[in-house]
């Protein structure tokens, strides 16, 4: 059977061909094409959901070439939501940027296309090579993009971000090395049927590579340096890419490695649990202490990720669930806020709040948005950062009841610093003039989107659990290599 | 998944407060005439400026910034690519370790 979804990823690499192409002749029809691209990606992955109905998971091999020597296109519960998300925030970042970026676009929407096609081909691969070679390209698209401004804040953020990426992805490769050495194998299914039952330290030195490799890739703490810089320097809806989809990419490929590959073992749990809890509390202080408000929501997206991943350590059905929902609920949270930040930067041409002291006085839109976004970062009532975080309370609290208190006061410290920012941006006192503004259409659309969303998701947090309790057994490694051919 | 429902009470009661301070809130304008007369004693006469009754944003939350004392921290986040990068080595030491004891 063909896997619909798998045509996202041709749909990305084409569109950024044919924005090269196009831009040859006439550079205004640019963003046009590329949302058209996105379009057709969110339709492929959608189309691809009645598939799934039929079975879970399918799979197809790369050129006939038979498993395990070929290359599995993976498509299940898991991957098929995230490939949904994928596109859906391609979308609105593409449409986002029509408005905001004004020059040098074919580069722009051409890095930006082959970012989402690496994304989308690390969430379908079935083979652990092949996660290496996506990831790389979606890491080399994202060095360009960081560079994008090219002045000297860019430049300086996109170098370090390509010297720690090339140490994570290096880190990667010798862990898949050492996989490949121990098992003959690149397939993942393959490879969990033959690691079964090795007790080898080789295998968990692999593991630790891999985790770390891709722990840098999600931002936890301590490998949370990658990202601080880059969403600072990065153009916002870069930045809403990177901390709504990037960080979500890593912390799903070490799902996917930690419960299909390696069976979720005890060691692993352990590392999510503990530096997860570690990420969260530390991402929320720091951030607390930003007066830079890109720079400030990095680190918000680190405290995300920790509760993710501490939520996922926990190591029960409830902690799985609180955290694949987090994941989808931040995803859309963090692409709400880089997306109100952009057009905060867009209009006041700052993101110092400092120098934001009411400037945005007059825009309600923006203000509700923006207040949205941090309202359900927190997890207030009624946004749908509150199911999730709730879910990820309760988990929390039949394991160790430390962790559920310091959750709640990493939640409150998150209100703390995001009303703050609401505050100075949406109600100070103005410094200098404060701006008329008055949204694109363009950059209105992402706005009102994903408010309604996170609204419609907080008032009916149970359509998300759904989708999360799908999501969850995307991660039964019995059910995955019964599912895929070896 | 029982413990889930206290998610809905919890978020009624959420709204049942926010319906319950809006119509306090409402309540209190309906006579905005007295309110504006208790303000202008409260003044002594004088014109009060906006600046003069508004709370610094800026500043009102410097308590929790002293609260918080994080300045160690914050140097180890200061930009400089050798401090990034020993987060990151002595992070994987400590998952090597980790998962060579524990595995």
């Amino acid at each position: 059977m063909i896997l619909h979804s798998f045509f996202t990823i041709p749909s990305f690499m084409a569109t950024a061909f044919v924005i090269i192409m196009v831009s040859l002749k006439r550079d205004s029809y640019v963003p046009l094409v590329a949302v058209t691209g996105a379009s057709l990606a969110l339709a492929f992955s959608l189309i691809s959901i009645p598939q799934l109905m039929q079975g879970s998971p399918i799979s197809m091999q790369m050129e006939e070439w038979v498993a395990p020597y070929g290359i599995t296109i993976l498509g299940d519960y898991l991957s098929i939501s995230l490939a949904v998300l994928v596109s859906f925030i391609a979308l609105l970042t593409m449409t986002f940027s029509s408005a905001f970026i004004r020059e040098r676009r074919a580069k722009y929407y051409a890095l930006l296309s082959l970012l989402f096609a690496g994304i989308l081909g690390v969430i379908h691969t079935g083979d652990i090579f092949n996660l290496f070679v996506f990831t790389e390209l979606l890491s080399i698209s994202s060095y360009g993009l960081i560079a994008f401004h090219k002045d000297g804040p860019a430049l300086e953020a996109s170098i370090k971000y390509l010297i720690m990426g090339s140490l994570g992805t290096s880190l990667l490769l010798v862990g898949i090395a050492l996989i490949y050495g121990l098992t003959g194998s690149l397939n993942m299914a393959d490879i969990a049927v033959r690691l079964s039952g090795m007790g080898s330290p080789a295998v968990a030195v692999a593991f630790g590579m891999i985790l770390g490799g891709l722990g840098i890739k999600a931002g936890l703490v301590p490998f949370h340096t990658l990202h601080l810089d880059g969403y600072t320097a990065a153009p916002s809806p870069v930045s809403a890419v990177l901390a709504a989809l990037v960080a979500n990419t890593g912390l799903y490929a070490i799902l996917r490695i930690t419960f299909i590959i390696f069976s979720s073992p005890f060691a692993a749990l352990q590392v999510l649990l503990w530096f997860g809890a570690l990420s969260m509390v530390l991402g929320a202080v720091l951030a607390l202490k930003q007066s830079n408000l890109k720079r400030m929501l990095a680190y918000s997206g680190v405290s995300q990720v920790g509760f993710i991943a501490m939520s996922v350590g926990l190591g029960t059905s409830l902690g799985l669930l609180g955290g694949l929902f987090h994941m989808l609920n931040q995803a859309l949270i963090k692409g709400l806020l880089f997306f109100s930040t952009g057009a905060v930067v867009y209009f006041a041409g700052t993101g110092e709040l400092d120098r934001l002291s009411g400037a945005l006085k007059s825009d309600r839109l923006l203000s509700f948005s923006f207040l949205a976004g941090v309202l359900a970062l927190a997890g207030v009532p009624l946004f749908n950062g509150f199911a999730s975080k709730w879910i990820i309370y309760v988990a929390a609290l039949e394991v160790n009841p430390l962790l559920a208190v310091l959750a709640v006061v990493t939640s409150v410290i998150t209100l703390a610093y995001g009303l703050k920012a609401h505050s100075v941006i949406f109600s100070g006192n103005p410094h200098a003039k404060a701006v008329k503004a008055s949204l694109p259409l363009t950059m209105k659309l992402p706005l009102i989107i994903l408010t309604a969303l996170i609204i419609l998701i907080g008032v009916l947090p149970w359509l998300g659990i759904g989708v999360a309790q799908l999501m969850a057994t995307g991660l039964d490694s019995a059910a995955y290599i019964g599912g895929v051919p070896i | 998944m029982e413990e889930l429902l206290y998610m809905q009470y919890i978020a009624l009661a959420f709204l049942a407060v926010l319906a319950l301070l809006w119509i306090v809130f409402e309540a209190s304008r309906k006579q905005p005439g007295k309110a504006r007369e208790k303000a202008r004693i409260f003044a002594c006469g004088m014109d009060a400026s906006p600046d003069s009754l508004n709370v610094p944003q800026q500043g009102y939350f410097g308590y929790m910034k002293r609260f918080f004392r994080t300045d160690r921290l914050s140097d180890a986040h200061s930009g400089r690519l050798s401090s990034y990068l020993a987060w990151i080595i002595a992070g994987l030491a400590v998952i090597l370790a980790a998962m060579v004891i524990m595995w």
